[in-house]
């Protein structure tokens, strides 16, 4: 249907009305309401102030005016509140989950490319097997597709009352944890989360930190948990807009599943 | 009294499989974030190669691993046996925060 606009001095007859109200109700879908100013609602319960008042294409706003509990919509994902009132006042957010990739099927690696540049620090959490015929496998990493030798990371191993520590240094890959392999004991997946700070900081390298849990068998000694952190350092030092997963030999198995999140 | 001194019970390190793979080059998958599609895309000669290399970093890396286990085993039981015989050694072995099972004082015989 189409908006038509009621002219000053013309009478309102009961179609101007029940347009306006199709409009409300939701049943005209083919036209937007667009309101310059701020949608609030108070329902019983969550009576203080909030009010949706717009978008941005990137970021919270850097203009105009704000109060207290309004929400803008940021188009690269999250979702922002402002705190303090002010011109653009203060403004949070939250972790905006980017994707989830399921693996159907043996994948040698998970690529996240294009990464939008709203967010300065990147999370990911995984579930991990892998195909090598092998107890266990390193779960490898790389940004921007750099392939030199420019990771340089530390790990921390734990089993029963044993710990055990390695450095790496140039590196052609990072690690954040070890997985189970082919050879481990069915049904079993690694868990993990590696952080990854200053992303969007180019002219300084970049820091993850991972924890994990790698089991390998239901037995002593084998539910194996570490801490591992580096540093990428590539000659030209650069935003992060790609990290590659995989697996240091063979690939990953059906099932495993792979989340990135950012944090504006 | 006798001490047993920690010994890892961790697997021995994974023996990666170089061999070159049968069948078609396996996928990989890659997300793209500003389009918000998924491409599965077969690997190239060159990263199936570096597949391979990786398999063999990796192997070197758990042997550095094993081998500091073993050593760690190795120096705890040298601590544990030498703090089971001279009471002294263990107190300051225990003051360090050396952990190894070192006997206590008052059931040493």
């Amino acid at each position: 249907m189409t908006l038509y606009t009621v002219t000053s001095g013309g009478a309102v007859n009961a179609l101007d009305i029940n347009q306006y109200d199709q409009l409300l109700t939701g049943t005209m879908t083919d036209q937007q309401v667009t309101v310059a100013n701020r949608i609030a609602a108070q329902l019983t319960g969550a009576t203080a102030a909030s009010g949706y008042v717009g978008g941005t294409t990137s970021g919270a706003p850097t203009s105009g005016t704000f109060a207290v509990g309004d929400m803008v919509i940021d188009q690269t994902g999250p979702l922002w509140v402002c705190t303090t009132a002010g011109t653009p006042g203060t403004w949070m957010s939250h972790w905006v989950r980017i994707n989830t990739t399921v693996l159907g099927a043996t994948t040698a690696s998970v690529t996240w490319s294009s990464i939008p540049s709203g967010y300065n620090a990147l999370k990911i959490a995984y579930h991990a097997r892998g195909t090598n015929a092998s107890v266990a496998v390193t779960n490898a990493i790389q940004f921007n597709g750099d392939t030199g030798a420019h990771y340089y990371w530390q790990l921390l191993e734990g089993n029963t009352t044993t710990v055990v520590g390695a450095d790496l240094m140039a590196q052609t890959n990072g690690s954040v944890g070890y997985t189970p392999g082919a050879s481990a004991t069915a049904k079993l997946f690694s868990s993990g989360t590696c952080v990854i700070t200053g992303v969007q900081q180019t002219a300084d390298n970049v820091t993850w930190m991972a924890m994990n849990c790698g089991p390998t068998a239901l037995t002593t000694g084998n539910v194996k948990i570490g801490l591992y952190g580096g540093v990428w350092a590539p000659t030209a030092t650069a935003a992060v807009t790609s990290i590659t997963l995989f697996p240091s030999a063979g690939s990953w198995a059906a099932d495993s599943t792979f989340t990135l999140y950012g944090s504006p | 009294m006798t001490t047993t001194p920690d010994t890892p019970a961790t697997a021995p390190p994974p023996s990666p499989d170089t061999s070159p793979p049968d069948g078609p080059p396996p996928l990989r998958i890659e997300f793209d974030c500003a389009t918000g599609t998924t491409a599965r895309i077969p690997l190239t000669d060159d990263e199936v190669a570096g597949q391979q290399q990786r398999a063999l970093h990796e192997a070197a890396a758990r042997a550095g691993v094993a081998a500091a286990e073993q050593q760690l085993a190795a120096d705890r039981a040298t601590v544990a046996a030498h703090a089971a015989t001279d009471p002294v050694f263990a107190a300051f072995a225990r003051l360090l925060g050396v952990r190894v099972d070192i006997p206590s004082p008052d059931t040493t015989s």
